[in-house]
């Protein structure tokens, strides 16, 4: 369907990483960017290669080697996780495409 | 080893994804998709449970064998696995028909909570399940009663922790949906009655430790089986190992174990969120819709980032607690209970936060030192009443799920026995 995936993370992948897709969805759905969301937990990561993985900074850096690009929330709560979705470079692109 | 999905937990969980995408007009190939992948999420986990009552059984029996101890494994996944066997059919009714009352309870009461953490919602149909199964009333009222109760375990367990949530989190308006909440109220209590509040504005001024191993389950729990059986090799004499377990080599036979008890684990959890990761989000669109200022309760690592170093004094203090337990209880003679170490993690560490904004770092290590306790005693006063689950020597590891099997079970224990004096 030409869309991005969007791994949603956290340390077993069932709880918190479930109030983040949710939040997730409801962005791209707002903004209409095409994109499957999924959770995982940081082994489940491994050889998945998302476009975006999302997760809480408690995770470490480990999150960092496991995806194209990775936004980092201090806290699943703010209005952060918006920001820093739309202003991922992957977003930005499909976007950009959208728009023209 | 059967799987009659038809009428089980899985079958009743994709007909409700089924029915909530279909509401929401997703797209024919997604809602297919979706069902396909809570099916097979449920085959997963059963296959998961298959293999963990395997492993466990060898640790159990190894315990037996060298040092005539009953040993009891508390793991949440193990249990819930080995649930389905038995009551597939009653989890999942009651899980649904419990998740639709919650919401009424939410939309009409003050208790504006709705709790987003779907494994517990599963395992606490499940113990509740368990209990049920053993009162003699027809199926209609067990699930009945199962659901009422777990639809007021949903709501109230996060009421309890709302005030001192405020305190952690006081710019959100959140809550805590984690069924080892009694934990937390007991460390934020003890800690905050025994040194007061004066010391909770601390601030974290060490530097953010590295969770980054604590941050692996299947590492943690890999290492941990790993060095369990390496001691008590180490206690029982390296040949005397080798003989309870057919001449093998013991280190092989160690890392084989453990690697493969970690696997088992590892399957469940996978297919637990396949099988949960759509009806939750169904879930929170309606509660969206249907409930006006609700609160979201949210897993315990949701509170992680508040203060990293708590959440380490509470692991450590709390797996402390656990380890005394245990202790104390090979000194008695009693079943003895190896520490959850994925719950005095998730658990410890939320007791750890909880202990640390009612009275500091030393309130965070007190209370958390008490959680590991407590989740370590409360198993044994559990196993008993899971009817029929008993013999599988794993049960329940956090907190609540303790305090409601013992109530509830006492409770329809009463119930049954008064129905019985008037028919």
């Amino acid at each position: 369907m030409g869309g991005i995936d969007i791994a949603v993370v956290c340390h077993q992948g069932l709880g918190s990483s479930l109030w983040l897709k949710i939040q997730v969805e409801k962005i791209i759905a707002k903004y209409e960017i095409p994109a499957y969301v999924f959770q995982v937990d940081m082994d489940g990561l491994t050889g998945r290669n998302p476009d975006i993985a999302v997760g809480v900074n408690y995770l470490g850096d480990r999150l960092e080697k496991m995806s194209q690009t990775v936004i980092v929330v201090s806290n699943v709560l703010d209005d952060e996780l918006e920001e820093k979705l739309l202003d991922n470079s992957v977003i930005k692109g499909i976007r950009e495409r959208a728009d023209k | 080893m059967t799987f009659q999905f038809a009428s089980e937990t899985g079958f009743i969980i994709a007909m409700i994804t089924f029915i909530g995408l279909i509401v929401q007009r997703k797209s024919l190939s997604f809602v297919l998709e979706s069902t396909v992948k809570v099916i097979i999420g449920y085959i997963i986990l059963q296959f998961g449970a298959n293999l963990a009552v395997h492993q466990l059984t060898e640790v159990t029996l190894l315990l037996e064998r060298m040092f005539s101890l009953k040993g009891i494994m508390p793991n949440n996944e193990m249990i819930v696995g080995i649930s389905q066997w038995f009551y597939g059919k009653l989890i999942g009714s009651i899980m649904v028909v419990g998740m639709v009352l919650h919401l009424f309870i939410a939309r009409f009461t003050k208790w504006k909570y709705i709790f987003l953490t779907g494994h517990h919602i599963l395992y606490m149909a499940s113990l509740l399940a368990g209990i049920m199964a053993g009162v003699n009333i027809p199926f209609v009222f067990q699930v009945l009663f199962g659901s009422i109760v777990l639809a007021l375990t949903m709501s109230f367990f996060p009421a309890i922790c709302q005030p001192m949530m405020d305190r952690i989190m006081p710019e959100h308006k959140v809550a805590i949906g984690h069924f080892g909440s009694v934990g937390y109220f007991l460390s934020g209590w003890l800690s905050g009655r025994i040194f007061g509040r004066k010391h909770a504005s601390e601030t974290d001024r060490h530097k953010i430790p590295s969770l980054n191993i604590l941050t692996n389950p299947n590492m943690v729990i890999a290492m941990f089986m790993l060095l369990f059986f390496l001691i008590v090799a180490l206690i029982a004499g390296t040949q005397e190992f080798s003989n309870s377990i057919g001449n093998e080599n013991v280190f092989i036979y160690a890392v084989t174990y453990s690697f493969q008890f970690t696997a088992a684990v590892y399957i469940i959890i996978v297919g637990v969120r396949m099988l949960l990761s759509e009806v939750l989000t169904s879930f929170q669109g309606i509660a969206d819709k249907f409930v006006p200022n609700a609160i979201p309760a949210l897993d315990s690592p949701m509170i992680f980032p508040t203060n990293p170093t708590a959440v380490v004094i509470g692991f450590s203090f709390s797996l402390i607690g656990g380890l005394v337990g245990m202790f104390v209880l090979i000194y008695l003679k009693m079943n003895v209970v190896l520490p959850a170490v994925i719950a005095h993690f998730l658990s410890g560490g939320a007791a750890g936060v909880f202990g640390f904004y009612s009275g500091g770092f030393r309130g965070a290590a007190l209370g958390s030192f008490v959680h590991g306790l407590f989740i370590t005693f409360l198993p044994i006063l559990l196993l008993p009443v899971m009817f029929q689950l008993g013999y599988t020597q794993t049960t329940f590891s956090e907190s609540d799920f303790g305090i409601v099997g013992l109530i509830v079970y006492y409770v329809m224990e009463g119930v049954s026995w008064l129905l019985w004096r008037i028919v």
